[in-house]
């Protein structure tokens, strides 16, 4: 990671801080959003292939996530039957 | 085809220990080369798919991540929770017995005039499937054109 300061007018300060609150993020994570949507569509459009969008997934987090349980018992942890 | 795509297929096609996780990607790379007529999913079923990310990963940060890359990039409609949505799901879910997520799955599907794609995973959606109202509901494991894919037995696109 880098750090990057910018300067911006009071009305987009303004709007950011709309944006955070109604989101509930921060205005970091906004503004590294909006510049992450708009260079990928300036640079790349859409990813081409569905393994494009999982290897940005893994670079925009940073790590490959570890697995810790079996999914099929995640499932069932919030499943009750219903006697409908 | 038009397919309303299950939390179940979406999980499988990011988690590299799922047994269908291999199938999944083919269908997903299918749709995002446009080689499937339609897919859509709910945000109902995106917010699914975050909270069991984050409880298989213990990862917050990875799980927002694939909620946001899957509504930004991926070759499919995101289904809003308007007002059409919000009376079928209730509807849905007053009449079947399976999560409310599930019948998000069944109300994308309906409103969308697809098939609800699940995997058998979701035990509850199996064992109750001929119980269920609402469009019809087919099985990532199921679909036998898309294993030969796999297999590399055949180049068949999904119909």
């Amino acid at each position: 990671m880098v750090i990057s300061s910018i300067r911006i007018s009071k009305i987009l300060a303004q709007k950011l801080e709309l944006v955070a609150k109604q989101e509930g993020i921060s205005k970091t994570e906004i503004i590294r959003r909006s510049l992450e949507e708009y260079l990928t569509k300036r640079l790349t459009q859409k990813p081409k292939t569905f393994d494009d969008v999982l290897a940005l997934i893994i670079k925009r987090t940073g790590r490959t996530p570890k697995i810790t349980k079996d999914v099929k018992s995640v499932f069932d942890e919030n499943y009750a039957e219903e006697p409908l | 085809m038009k397919y309303a795509i299950d939390t179940s297929v979406l999980v499988a096609s990011l988690v590299t220990t799922d047994k269908l996780h291999g199938r999944a990607k083919v269908f997903m790379n299918k749709i995002q080369a446009g080689e499937i007529e339609y897919g859509c999913v709910s945000r109902i079923t995106l917010a699914e798919m975050g909270y069991i990310l984050e409880r298989l990963t213990h990862d917050a940060e990875y799980a927002h991540n694939s909620i946001y890359s899957f509504s930004q990039y991926l070759n499919l409609e995101i289904l809003d929770v308007t007002w059409d949505f919000i009376t079928t799901l209730a509807h849905l879910k007053a009449i079947n017995p399976i999560s409310f997520c599930d019948n998000a799955t069944l109300a994308a599907a309906q409103l969308t005039n697809a098939i609800a794609l699940f995997t058998k995973e979701k035990a509850i959606v199996t064992r109750n499937k001929s119980k269920l109202t609402g469009p019809e509901i087919v099985f990532l494991e199921d679909l036998e054109r898309l294993l030969d894919h796999v297999n590399g037995t055949k180049s068949d696109t999904l119909e």
